[in-house]
C-alpha cells in the first residue's frame, strides 16, 4: 500500500471553534477512500487544510512522503494533488472543453515563450492536451457540450466538469468534495464507474459524502469525523456497526466498536 | 489639413499601443492599472537622455526603454501581488507619484520640472523619421505589432490561464497555477508595452517633462480601456480612437488653449462614470461573441461579464 | 528648530488625518474606494474661497457654508451614482473607477471655473502668532489643529453613543450582519458617506485657510488620504488619526532634511515601505 497523503495531529481553530481536533490519516493509492460524518464534523476543513486553501493551526500534512504543510493552494497541486469543491469552480467564460484543458501542467514562462516564437510547438501541444482533455470529457458524458460556455452549464454539469478537469490533470491523488450531492443517480452512476477506476490506474481517491449508499458500496476505507475529531476508521462492513459512528448520527445505542 | 490627420493617427498609435499593455493587465490579468503612467514614463525618459546623451541608435535604445519598462514592472508587481487586490491598485498609483518625484529631483539625470528638449527623431540607417508620414508609418507598424503581441498570447495556453484565473482564482489556484505569477507576467509584458509607446512619443513630440507623462497619463490610459471594452481585442481600440480623435476635433470649434485641455479632461471622466454606470463591460464589452461568424472568431476569446473580478469571494 | 519643523508638520497633518479619517470609514465600512475624496477636498477648498473672497463672508462662515454645500453636493453624486451602482452589486472596483470619473470631472471642472494657477486665499493678512517655548505657532495653525481634533473626536463620540452612531460602527464592522439585524443598510451607507465627505471638505476649507488653493491639490489629498487610510484600515479611526499626523510630521522634517520637492516621494516610500512590511507581517500571521 503506496501512501500518497499522510496527515499527522491536523488541528484547526477558528478563533475558539476547534474544527479540527488532532486527525491522523492516510490516503492510499489504491483504494477508494472515503471521509464521512454528520453534518459541521470538519470534512470540508479537513480538505482545505490538507490542500493549503486555509491554515491548519497544528499539525503536519505530507504527500509522498513530501511536507506539504501550509503551502499554498498551487503548490500543492503541483504535487499531484486535485481536489474538487463543494460548490463546484468552473471558468465561466472559458469553454467546457477549455475548462478540461486547465488541468494540464504548464510553465508560465516557457508558455509565454512558445505563444510569441514558438506558435508551431505550441499549436502541437495544444492539440495533444485537447485530446487527451476530450477523453476525460467523454469519460464523464459531456463531449457533446465541449464547445459551450461552461457558464451556461447546470449544477450537474459543472461538477462533472470539475471532475473532467481532474482527469486530465493525471493527478496522482484526487480529492473529491461531495461530488454526489444534487446530482440524480444516473449521472451519479457514471461517476461512481469513474471513482472506481481510478484505484486501477494507480491513482489514489479520496472522497468527502453524504450519501450513504454510495459511499458503502465504492468505498474500500473510511474516516469518520465527528466534531473535528477522527472517531472511527475501517472498511465499509465494520464502520456500518460501528457504535460511535451510529450515535455520531442518530444519538446513543447499543455498544459495538470497530477499530 | 492633412498634416493634422497624421498627427491624430500618430497620437492613435501611440495611445493603442499604451491601451492594449494597460488591456493585458487590466483586463485579463484583472488587476487595477493605475501606474501606465510610470512607465510610459520610463520610456519616455530612457529614449529623451539616451538620445541627446549619447549616440546609441534608435534599435537599441528603444529596446533599453522596453527592458527597463519590463525589469520594474516585474519588479514592482512581484513585490505587489501579495498584497490585497485593493491595496495593488493603489500602490500602482502611488508607484506614478514616486517616479514623477523622481523624475522632478534627480535634476543632474532629468533635468527636472525643465524636461528634456530637443529629442531628435528617429533615425533608421539612413532613413530619419522626424515627422510627418514616415513617422506615422512607424507608428502604425509598431502599434500593429503591439495588437499582434498581445493577440498572441491571449489565444496561448497562457491566455486561457489568464482567462481563467479572471473567473475563478481560487479554481485557478486550485490547477497548480500560481495566480501571482501569471499577474506578474501579464503586468510586465503590459507595462513593457508602455514603455513602447513612450519611447515613441518622446521621439515624436521631441520635449518631455515629469509633468505630462504622469498621473493624469495613468487615468488616460484606463480610461480608455474601460470605456473600449476591459478584456476585449477590438476594445482597446475603439477606446483609444474615442478619446483621442474626439477631444481634438473640439479644437475646431475654438475654445482657447488652456480650456481646451480640461474639457477634454472632463469629458473623459465623464465618460467613465458613464460607460461604468450604464454599460460597464465597456462599448465593445456587451457584444455576443457567440453569433459572430467564423472568421471574425479569430478576434479572441469572449469578454468576461463583469470587468475586473467578480463581487463577491466564495469560500471553497 | 526641529520642534518647529514638527509642529508645523503636526499640523498639516491633522489636515490629513481628517482626510485619512474620512476616507477609510467609507473605505472599511462600504467596501468602496472613494476616488473622489481629494475631489471634496478641493470642491472645499475652493468653496472657502468663494464665499470668502468673492461673496465676502467671515471666514468661520465661510468654512462653515462651503463644508455644508460640498457634503451635499458629493451626497447627490453617491445617491445619483455610486449607491445604484452598488445596489445592482457593480463590482467594488468599477464603482471606485466611476469615482475616479467624478474625481477627473471635478478637478477640470474647479480648473475651468476659477483656473489653474493658484489662488491665494487669506488676502495677504497675517495671523496672530503665538510662542509656546521653543515653537511659534500662528492662530490659523491653532485652529486647525482644534477644528480637526474635535471633529474626529466627536465623531468617535458620535458613533459610540448615539443610536444612528452605533448603526454606523456596525456597519462599518460588518456591513452583512448589520443588515442581517435591520439595519437600513443603504441610508446608513449615506451617513458614512455623508460624514466622510464632510470631513474631506472641512479639510478643504481648512487649507483654504492657510494661505493658497490650487486645482492640484486634489490630486494630492486624495493620494495622502490613500496612503494614511491604508493604516487606518489596520488600526480604525485612531490609526488614521496618528497616521495622519506623523505623515504631517515626516514631511515636513523630510522637507527641511532635503530639497523641498523631494518631501511627497520620500514620505510616500516610507509610507510604503510601512504597508509592505505590516502587510507581509499580517500574511505570515493571517489565517487563510
Amino acid at each position: 500500500m503506496s501512501t500518497l497523503l499522510a496527515v499527522e495531529h491536523l488541528s484547526k481553530n477558528f478563533r475558539g471553534l476547534r474544527a479540527l481536533n488532532d486527525v491522523t490519516l492516510e490516503i492510499a493509492a489504491d483504494r477508494v477512500t472515503a471521509v464521512i460524518g454528520p453534518n459541521g464534523a470538519g470534512k470540508s476543513t479537513f480538505f482545505n487544510a490538507a490542500t493549503g486553501n486555509i491554515k491548519a493551526s497544528s499539525g503536519k500534512v505530507f504527500f509522498r512522503s513530501r511536507d506539504i504543510t501550509n503551502r499554498p493552494p498551487h503548490v500543492v497541486a503541483q504535487q499531484g494533488l486535485t481536489r474538487s469543491f463543494q460548490v463546484p469552480r468552473v471558468f465561466s467564460t472559458l469553454t467546457v472543453l477549455e475548462n478540461a484543458m486547465m488541468g494540464s501542467r504548464h510553465v508560465f514562462g516557457e508558455q509565454i515563450l512558445q505563444a510569441l516564437v514558438r506558435r508551431r510547438k505550441m499549436w502541437q501541444a495544444d492539440k495533444r492536451l485537447r485530446d487527451r482533455a476530450l477523453e476525460s470529457l467523454r469519460q464523464v458524458g459531456l463531449e457533446s457540450a465541449a464547445d459551450r460556455n461552461a457558464g451556461s452549464l447546470g449544477y450537474a454539469e459543472r461538477k462533472m466538469v470539475e471532475i473532467a478537469r481532474a482527469l486530465t490533470s493525471e493527478a496522482d491523488l484526487l480529492l473529491l468534495d461531495e461530488p454526489f450531492s444534487g446530482i440524480h443517480d444516473d449521472v451519479a452512476s457514471r461517476i461512481i464507474e469513474i471513482i472506481r477506476e481510478l484505484p486501477s490506474s494507480g491513482r489514489g481517491v479520496c472522497l468527502i459524502e453524504h450519501n450513504m449508499r454510495i459511499v458503502m458500496s465504492i468505498a474500500d476505507y473510511i474516516y469518520v469525523l465527528d466534531h473535528g475529531e477522527l472517531i472511527a476508521q475501517g472498511d465499509p462492513a465494520c464502520i456500518r456497526h460501528d457504535t460511535r459512528v451510529i450515535e455520531a448520527y442518530l444519538g446513543k445505542g447499543q455498544s459495538n466498536e470497530c477499530a | 489639413m492633412m498634416s493634422f490627420l497624421v498627427h491624430i493617427l500618430v497620437l492613435c498609435s501611440i495611445y493603442i499601443i499604451l491601451a492594449v499593455g494597460c488591456n493585458l493587465i487590466l483586463g485579463y490579468g484583472g488587476m487595477i492599472q493605475m501606474g501606465h503612467g510610470a512607465f510610459f514614463a520610463v520610456g519616455a525618459y530612457a529614449a529623451a537622455i539616451l538620445s541627446t546623451r549619447t549616440s546609441i541608435p534608435w534599435i537599441p535604445e528603444v529596446l533599453i526603454s522596453m527592458g527597463l519598462a519590463l525589469v520594474v514592472g516585474l519588479i514592482l508587481a512581484w513585490s505587489m501581488v501579495p498584497l490585497d487586490p485593493d491595496f495593488f491598485s493603489l500602490v500602482t498609483f502611488g508607484f506614478t507619484i514616486v517616479v514623477v518625484t523622481v523624475l522632478m529631483n534627480w535634476t543632474s539625470l532629468t533635468s527636472g520640472a525643465a524636461g528634456i528638449p530637443g529629442i531628435p527623431g528617429i533615425h533608421l540607417g539612413a532613413l530619419d523619421i522626424t515627422q510627418g508620414g514616415g513617422f506615422l508609418l512607424l507608428a502604425a507598424i509598431l502599434a500593429s505589432a503591439s495588437m499582434w503581441f498581445v493577440y498572441l498570447l491571449v489565444r496561448s495556453s497562457f491566455g486561457r490561464a489568464l482567462r481563467a484565473m479572471r473567473d475563478d482564482d481560487i479554481g485557478f489556484e486550485a490547477t497548480g497555477r500560481s495566480a501571482a505569477r501569471a499577474k506578474v507576467y501579464a503586468y510586465g509584458l503590459g507595462v513593457m508595452l508602455a514603455g513602447l509607446g513612450g519611447n515613441l512619443y518622446a521621439h515624436y513630440i521631441s520635449y518631455i517633462d515629469p509633468n505630462t507623462v504622469g498621473v493624469d497619463l495613468s487615468f488616460l490610459v484606463l480610461t480608455m480601456v474601460v470605456v473600449g471594452g476591459v478584456g476585449t481585442f477590438t476594445g482597446p481600440i475603439v477606446g483609444t480612437l474615442l478619446l483621442v480623435v474626439f477631444p481634438e476635433m473640439l479644437r475646431f470649434i475654438g475654445l482657447p488653449a488652456s480650456v481646451g485641455g480640461l474639457i477634454r479632461q472632463a469629458l473623459y471622466g465623464f465618460l467613465l462614470v458613464v460607460i461604468l454606470y450604464f454599460r460597464p463591460a465597456g462599448l465593445m464589452g456587451g457584444l455576443d461573441w457567440g453569433k459572430r461568424p467564423r472568421w471574425l472568431r479569430f478576434l479572441g476569446p469572449r469578454p468576461p461579464a463583469n470587468p475586473v473580478g467578480p463581487d463577491q469571494e466564495v469560500a471553497p | 528648530m526641529i520642534p518647529q519643523i514638527v509642529v508645523a508638520g503636526l499640523v498639516t497633518g491633522c489636515v490629513y488625518a481628517l482626510l485619512a479619517v474620512g476616507f477609510s470609514i467609507i473605505a472599511n465600512s462600504m467596501h468602496f474606494f472613494n476616488l473622489s475624496h481629494g475631489g471634496i477636498l478641493l470642491v472645499g477648498a475652493f468653496l472657502t474661497y468663494f464665499f470668502k473672497v468673492k461673496l465676502n463672508l467671515a471666514l468661520p462662515l465661510a468654512i462653515l457654508l462651503a463644508t455644508v454645500l460640498t457634503t451635499v453636493v458629493f451626497l447627490a453624486v453617491a445617491s445619483a451614482v455610486f449607491m445604484p451602482m452598488r445596489a445592482r452589486g457593480s463590482a467594488k472596483w468599477n464603482v471606485a473607477m466611476a469615482s475616479l470619473g467624478v474625481f477627473i470631472v471635478v478637478q477640470a471642472a474647479v480648473g475651468i471655473v476659477f483656473g489653474t494657477a493658484p489662488i491665494d486665499v487669506t488676502g495677504g493678512t497675517v495671523p496672530r502668532m503665538f510662542q509656546l517655548f521653543d515653537v511659534r505657532i500662528s492662530s490659523t495653525d491653532i485652529t486647525i489643529a482644534v477644528v480637526a481634533v474635535a471633529s474626529i473626536a466627536l465623531f468617535s463620540v458620535f458613533v459610540r453613543t448615539t443610536k444612528v452612531g452605533m448603526a454606523v460602527r456596525a456597519a462599518v464592522n460588518d456591513r452583512e450582519i448589520a443588515g442581517l439585524v435591520g439595519a437600513n443598510v443603504a441610508r446608513l451607507e449615506l451617513v458614512v458617506f455623508g460624514i466622510g465627505a464632510f470631513l474631506a471638505a472641512l479639510a478643504g476649507g481648512l487649507v483654504a485657510m492657510t494661505g493658497a488653493v490650487s486645482y492640484t491639490m486634489g490630486l494630492d489629498g486624495l493620494l495622502k488620504a490613500i496612503v494614511v487610510s491604508i493604516l487606518g484600515i489596520e488600526a480604525g479611526v485612531l490609526g488614521a488619526l496618528i497616521g495622519g499626523l506623523a505623515l504631517g510630521a515626516i514631511e515636513n522634517v523630510t522637507m527641511y532634511a532635503t530639497a523641498s520637492s523631494w518631501r511627497d516621494g520620500i514620505s510616500l516610500l516610507i509610507l510604503m515601505a510601512y504597508i509592505y512590511g505590516t502587510v507581509y507581517v499580517r500574511r505570515t500571521r493571517k489565517n487563510r
